[in-house]
């Protein structure tokens, strides 16, 4: 993890490159490509119910619909 | 009154705050961290340590279980200030290291078009029952209350201070008088 994402973590902003960057920590962590990865947690499809997979799901309603 | 703040951050940490001190009080002394993105009108509140989930371990009668708490919500523009309202949440109860949870409480307020669950409902494995199925079970709006007091009286999970049961009941009054929008009962 990037110092930066660290900070905004503990300050409580993100960016949206911040956001990305930690969807795809949680991704890796799958073994699942990002784009992949944020489908699948929209449809409500991802098979880890795990902590992990439960991160990935409500991080990617922070990001705006389109992306 | 709902939770209003000047921004979405400061909604979201009035609510952080207060769900961190009811948790402290009752079961566990892991904090609830919140954050929002910009561009967004959305903020995340969940156990997290840095880039990592980090779900609470309690000590149940039966052993180690492990309770997550995932809340998103999102700001409304009302009147100069921004107020909170809830559009997801699930909570979880994970026995020892499993992979899986043993209990999902879950709502969604705006669910994916091919879902058709109840909106608030509790998720059950009953693959091993005559039923067959993994069940979404109605339930109304589950509080962090409901999910707190059944870690105690159910689970056997010490609490933390004498008055974990009044801290319950005040909060609950509080978020159903106070705290809670239209929005938020349905």
């Amino acid at each position: 993890m990037s110092e930066d994402l660290a900070r905004a973590l503990e300050a409580g902003e993100l960016s949206q490159s911040q956001l990305r960057e930690l969807i795809k920590i949680q991704a890796d962590q799958l073994g699942l490509e990002y784009e992949i990865a944020v489908r699948l947690a929209r449809r409500g499809e991802l098979r880890d119910r795990g902590p992990i997979g439960d991160d990935l799901e409500f991080l990617v309603e922070l990001l705006p619909v389109a992306a | 009154m709902p939770i209003e703040g000047r921004t979405l951050t400061e909604a979201a940490r009035k609510l952080q705050d207060h769900l961190n001190d009811l948790l402290v009080h009752t079961v566990t002394q892991t904090r609830l961290v919140v954050f929002s993105a910009t561009g967004s009108n959305r903020a995340d509140v969940s156990f997290r340590q840095a880039n990592r989930p980090n779900p609470a371990a309690l000590s149940a009668s039966s052993g180690r279980v492990h309770l997550h708490f995932h809340q998103t919500c999102e700001g409304i523009p009302i009147n100069g200030v921004v107020r909170l309202r809830t559009i997801k949440y699930r909570y979880t109860l994970t026995l020892g290291d499993a992979a899986e949870p043993i209990l999902r409480w879950e709502y969604e307020k705006v669910p994916t078009p091919d879902k058709r669950a109840c909106r608030h409902h509790v998720h059950v494995d009953l693959s091993g029952s005559p039923l067959r199925l993994r069940a979404h079970i109605p339930t109304g709006t589950t509080l962090v209350e409901d999910v707190i007091r059944f870690c105690i009286n159910d689970l056997k999970v010490p609490h933390r201070s004498a008055d974990w049961h009044d801290r319950l009941e005040e909060s609950e009054r509080a978020f159903k008088e106070e705290f809670a929008s239209p929005d938020d009962r349905r």
